[in-house]
């Protein structure tokens, strides 16, 4: 193993403890409300120590760390029971992106604060009417001399209230529909124009939020890319969202399957036919799912577009869907009640599953767009966009 | 790990793709069912060198590892070749010794034998019929060869792998069924009750894949992993390209069937579901090798 991968593993042992024990094996998908402020300091920490960024070019302040080395980093990770990142989503998805298509000042301005730990992004895409149908942006854009001001809400916004910045598309020219007119533009979100209201979700936690922009304002130099752009970058993040980004929940899920199978152990369960048959399916749909994303993302380390990617989340989704419902039925009678301790990560679980079908494109337009771009079938009827 | 083939090994693989598919038609694959007699491929698969892929250089052979075996097992599989080409160069070629591989196999990877698709590379054997009319069997006694784990590995990759390359040619004659036929006006392929079921079973074949050559560089228990995940995926496969094709699917006169059979066949070859999910079982329920972060490559 690289000498990397080592110093992660002796600073996980050295660091993660004292008042983070607490965060071990929380915090992840159904449970990422919990204890903010003990989060926002492990990414301080993480950050302080060099650890996020590690997969960023070195001209980045990454470490250029290789595909071999960024799962040996997440298995790690997940092996010392660190807690779901909230910092994720600036991390793999808007840094890359930035990297990508960003101009040098808007590196130089927003890269260190994801890299330090300190500044948290949320993604502003879905709205009321854009959510399968996302090219229906209503999120108004106008240059108002040096600045942005943006009119709308969003809406399923992941970790908002934990944010200090969101990336918003917007649509920047009157009359314009589709993907055409769109801006990709990044908004404080500390300001007066900007309210966030969690939504209660049936888990009874809050990841998602609406966001509400009521002449919420941002400089003009805070655009990637240019007017028209918009729909592009946003795509391409969606890219990365599909890449490395993927590694860590491979992880929580090994974790949560590997729960799964203690408690059948100790509670019988796994002498019941049709439970071994299901464990035994779950655990091949894992591993068929990893070598897959391991496979995706030795592509896009070499520069390749795979196939695979169009396909990532509806897999891992049906997958992980199902494995909520093996784990109310390991639990048996018990299923419904409430716990504590060891196993009361799996009501989350499936509660939050439940979700997992829905959230970043249903499984239904996934088989949309699979069966149109890569099966080349023919396109759905569609209505005028108004 | 580098799932990527060489390019050199890719070019053998779709060298052999374009072979298998340009020979092995319907039309001939129909004779073949009917009992007519065929070209014969066995001096071009040796030409190619299909036969001797496997076999040390010594022994004028390529020396390629099975997951290249694996690549011109799903090429095979989808083109539905009925010769046992893979089972010779596969398996038993690189379990043969010095003395088979000086004698018999070299021969066949010479295609001296010129072994036919019929039982005729069997000495004796009592002739078995399969649902696949191409398939012709000789029951054999399995002996208590000492490599019978390796040979298990083998054959079990090579017939997931096989499994793969049916499920897209499945996928694909379902595709273009769906783009002409008209219902309603429309093409049926815009249907989402026809195009999500293609998408679902598409997503399946695309995660198998890297599985099986998982399974071809690594065997053990990613094996029984591979083997169900491509019998899963090409009974879902059957099940939906029948079903897309509606009544036409259920017709001789229409070549999915040729594919189907195939596929069912090879579902029970070298372990059956049943048998690869009680190791799966085993494995994680009994076993003792962990599972949690740090099994990635495993």
């Amino acid at each position: 193993m690289s000498g990397l991968i080592d110093k992660f593993d002796t600073w996980m042992a050295e660091n993660f403890c004292g008042e983070f024990e607490s965060l071990r094996g929380r915090a992840t998908p159904g449970d990422e409300d919990i204890m903010p402020e003990l989060r926002f300091a492990w990414e301080r920490k993480m950050g302080e120590a060099g650890w996020v960024g590690v997969g960023w070019p070195k001209e980045h302040g990454g470490k250029g760390a290789s595909l071999e080395e960024l799962v040996a980093f997440n298995e790690v990770y997940a092996r010392h029971g660190g807690p779901g990142r909230n910092g994720h989503i600036g991390e793999t998805l808007f840094a890359p992106t930035l990297i990508a298509y960003g101009t040098d000042a808007q590196k130089a301005k927003y890269l260190p604060g994801i890299k330090n730990g300190t500044e948290l992004w949320c993604q502003g895409y879905s709205e009321p009417n854009a959510g399968s149908d996302l090219s229906n942006i209503k999120t108004k854009a106008r240059l108002d001399g040096d600045e942005w001001v943006v009119d709308g809400q969003k809406i399923w916004t992941s970790l908002a209230m934990d944010a200090d910045y969101v990336f918003v598309i917007a649509r920047a020219e009157e009359g314009t529909v589709g993907r055409h007119g769109l801006v990709f533009l990044l908004m404080k979100l500390d300001q007066a124009g900007i309210d966030i209201r969690p939504i209660k979700q049936i888990s009874e936690t809050a990841e998602f939020n609406e966001v509400f922009f009521d002449s919420a304002r941002c400089h003009k130099d805070d655009m990637i890319g240019g007017v028209g752009d918009g729909w592009k970058i946003a795509m391409a993040l969606l890219g990365f969202e599909r890449g490395a980004s993927t590694l860590g929940q491979q992880m929580t899920f090994t974790n949560e399957f590997e729960s799964i199978v203690k408690l059948a152990k100790e509670n019988g369960a796994a002498h019941d036919p049709t439970i071994r048959q299901r464990i035994a399916k779950a655990y091949c749909g894992l591993k068929v799912m990893r070598m897959t994303a391991l496979r995706t993302l030795e592509a896009a380390h070499h520069g390749e577009l795979s196939r695979e990617g169009y396909m990532s989340k509806i897999y891992w989704a049906t997958w992980h869907r199902d494995l909520g419902e093996l784990a109310m039925d390991v639990m048996g009678p018990d299923a419904e009640l409430l716990k504590d301790g060891e196993y009361g990560m799996l009501h989350k679980l499936f509660l939050f599953s439940r979700s997992d079908t829905i959230y970043g494109g249903t499984n239904q337009i996934q088989r949309n767009i699979i069966a149109e771009r890569a099966l080349g079938m023919p396109k759905e009827p569609r209505g005028k966009p108004k | 790990m580098d799932f990527r083939f060489t390019e050199n090994q890719q070019d053998l693989i779709d060298a052999a793709k374009a072979f298998f598919i340009g020979e092995n038609t319907a039309e001939r694959m129909r004779k073949i069912a009917a009992g007519e007699t065929v070209d014969n491929l066995w001096p071009q698969f040796a030409e190619l060198g299909l036969l001797g892929l496997m076999a040390p250089e010594s022994a004028g052979g390529l020396e390629q590892p099975l997951v290249v075996m694996a690549g011109v097992a799903e090429a095979a599989g989808y083109a539905g070749l009925p010769e046992p080409c893979l089972e010779i160069a596969g398996v038993s070629v690189p379990h043969a010794n010095e003395e088979e591989l000086s004698g018999q196999i070299t021969r066949a990877m010479r295609s001296e034998l010129r072994p036919h698709i019929d039982s005729s590379l069997a000495d004796s054997g009592e002739v078995v019929m399969s649902i696949d009319p191409l398939r012709k069997l000789v029951k054999a006694d399995s002996g208590n060869d000492q490599n019978i784990d390796s040979i298990n590995h083998h054959g079990a990759v090579l017939s997931a792998a096989q499994l793969v390359g049916l499920s897209q040619r499945m996928v694909d004659m379902s595709v273009e069924y769906a783009k002409d036929r008209h219902q309603f006006g429309k093409p049926i392929g815009s249907f989402q009750a026809i195009k999500h079921h293609l998408a679902t079973v598409y997503t399946q074949i695309e995660f198998t894949r890297p599985m099986v050559h998982l399974a071809a560089i690594k065997g053990g228990r990613a094996v029984h992993t591979a083997k169900v995940a491509a019998i899963d995926t090409a009974m879902m496969a059957a099940e939906t390209a029948i079903q897309v094709h509606g009544g036409m699917g259920y017709t001789f006169e229409v070549d999915l069937h040729l594919f189907m059979k195939r596929a069912w066949s090879l579902c029970g070859e070298w372990g059956d579901r049943n048998y690869h999910m009680k190791k799966l079982e085993e494995l994680v329920l009994e076993g003792d090798e962990p599972l949690g972060p740090g099994t990635t490559f495993s």
